[in-house]
């Protein structure tokens, strides 16, 4: 990479050079493999310091053009046929708003200093580990411990669930109970390097999508870290995980949102070409409409993605917000995922057309980052109801 | 005592809208009683920004600024109200 190419040399907000570097995206999101190589070579694109400020050694791009390279990634993806790396996206933005962000947002110099440059570089990849068996949605039922040891320090035990990147990860962004009375207060956040004696990483789970996105069981068993690991402070825990959900429910869906985009493209395309009765099946005004739909899915779920990334840009971003558009955005993209598919008809069993993976993609989007029940509910209190 | 300037009279209507059963003072301590759980707090604080019209940070979301109805006040002082 040259400086040049490079989203540090330039105010990325709508130039010509932001555009010209979004190609670079789009060509790197062609042939990018979704393991460590393709995490690495991304990284080296600034895909991974766009929203961090420069004083912290980050690209200094802010959140509205962090969410267009995401989407230029995932639209670049699909049209390259690289189908897999919409959730490999996903994992890379998981990273970026489960664990960068808080750590930029509670750590101490220390902590920034210690994690932060090799996170942006791709060289370190983080993991959130929050969810457990019987805490998803309750997340203050869980039942992972943290308990001072004599040497200023903190023992660590429990077992975390669907903690995306665990496969990969290098540092594990854990909440844990500090303290037994069941009130926010509790919780606290740790930094666990994977290197932890007493920390184990299970096999992948198995999950239909987001392809590309990997996913384990994280077991702590006696895992012994000192007083600095802890972010935020004693009691924080809550704190921490408010932020990294405010992000990443607000900015988690960008590379869908191109996914979108590409499908839909690649679905014109399809319609032009399927001839049936005698003609482009895009000629009939029943898969016309279905595509007419499709776009207008598009554009409400790009709309609002993007004025959240403006208002964020604006430090304005807050819960309702974020939760309002991971639920809408969500939403269209279930939508869309449908009426590409009404398009295909029977070949949209095949693999090949993309439309199974879309399906499952946008079907996992439903749950990640909270349900849209949780969704629901914290726009409810945005509203004062 | 703390003379109210209408700050304090918005922070008890947060807290009695987020937890109605309250019926505690300024000093009872919402979080370690268990008078305010996590969502009860972000709706208190929700409140707190709606009504005042100032930014509560999520790095500001710590139990010591929402441990009783004083402790928000002495923390909202501290953001200029």
């Amino acid at each position: 990479m040259t400086l040049q190419s490079s989203p540090r040399a330039f105010d990325p907000s709508g130039t010509e050079e932001f555009a010209h570097w979004l190609d670079g995206v789009r060509a790197w999101a062609g042939t990018a493999a979704p393991d460590m190589s393709g995490w690495r070579s991304g990284a080296a694109l600034d895909l991974l310091a766009l929203p961090v400020a420069r004083g912290e050694g980050g690209a200094g791009a802010g959140f509205l053009a962090t969410c267009r390279a995401f989407e230029t990634a995932g639209e670049g993806a699909v049209l390259s046929g690289n189908n897999v790396l919409g959730g490999f996206l996903f994992a890379m933005s998981a990273h970026l708003w489960a664990c960068q962000e808080p750590l930029l947002a509670f750590g101490t110099d220390e902590q920034r200093a210690a994690y932060l440059p090799d996170m942006m570089a791709g060289k370190v990849c983080g993991a959130f580990g929050a969810t457990e068996d019987g805490a998803g949605s309750d997340v203050m039922s869980m039942r992972t411990r943290a308990v001072r040891t004599d040497t200023e320090g903190w023992c660590l035990n429990g077992v975390k669930t669907f903690v995306t990147n665990a496969p990969t990860a290098d540092l594990f962004l854990v909440l844990a109970r500090t303290s037994e009375h069941d009130s926010y207060g509790s919780l606290s956040a740790f930094l666990v390097p994977r290197s932890s004696p007493g920390l184990s990483v299970g096999s992948a789970t198995e999950i239909v999508g987001p392809a590309g996105a990997r996913t384990a069981v994280v077991r702590l068993a006696d895992v012994t870290v000192g007083e600095q690991a802890c972010l935020g402070g004693e009691g924080a825990g809550f704190a921490v995980l408010m932020h990294a959900m405010r992000h990443e429910r607000a900015f988690i869906l960008a590379p869908a949102v191109g996914l979108m985009a590409g499908m839909l493209r690649r679905t014109v395309e399809h319609a032009r070409r399927r001839s049936q009765f005698g003609r482009p099946i895009a000629t009939y005004d029943a898969v016309r409409e279905r595509l007419v739909d499709a776009a207008l899915h598009l554009a409400a779920a790009q709309d609002v993605l993007r004025a959240t990334a403006g208002s964020a840009d604006l430090d304005e971003l807050d819960q309702a917000r974020a939760a309002l558009t991971k639920l809408h955005v969500s939403r269209e993209f279930n939508a869309l995922s449908n009426r590409l598919a009404d398009v295909y008809g029977g070949y949209a069993m095949m693999p090949d057309t993309g439309i199974p993976q879309l399906i499952h993609d946008a079907l996992a989007s439903r749950f990640y980052s909270g349900t849209d029940d949780m969704q629901t509910k914290i726009i409810a209190e945005g509203l004062g109801l | 005592m703390t003379v109210d300037d209408g700050v304090l009279t918005v922070i008890r209507e947060a807290v009695h809208k987020a937890a109605p059963a309250f019926d505690g003072d300024d000093e009872t301590q919402l979080i370690t009683q268990q008078v305010l759980d996590s969502l009860a707090v972000l709706k208190v604080a929700s409140r707190l920004e709606n009504q005042l019209g100032v930014p509560i940070r999520d790095a500001e979301l710590l139990p010591r600024n929402f441990a009783s109805i004083s402790a928000m006040r002495a923390f909202l002082a501290t953001k200029g109200c």
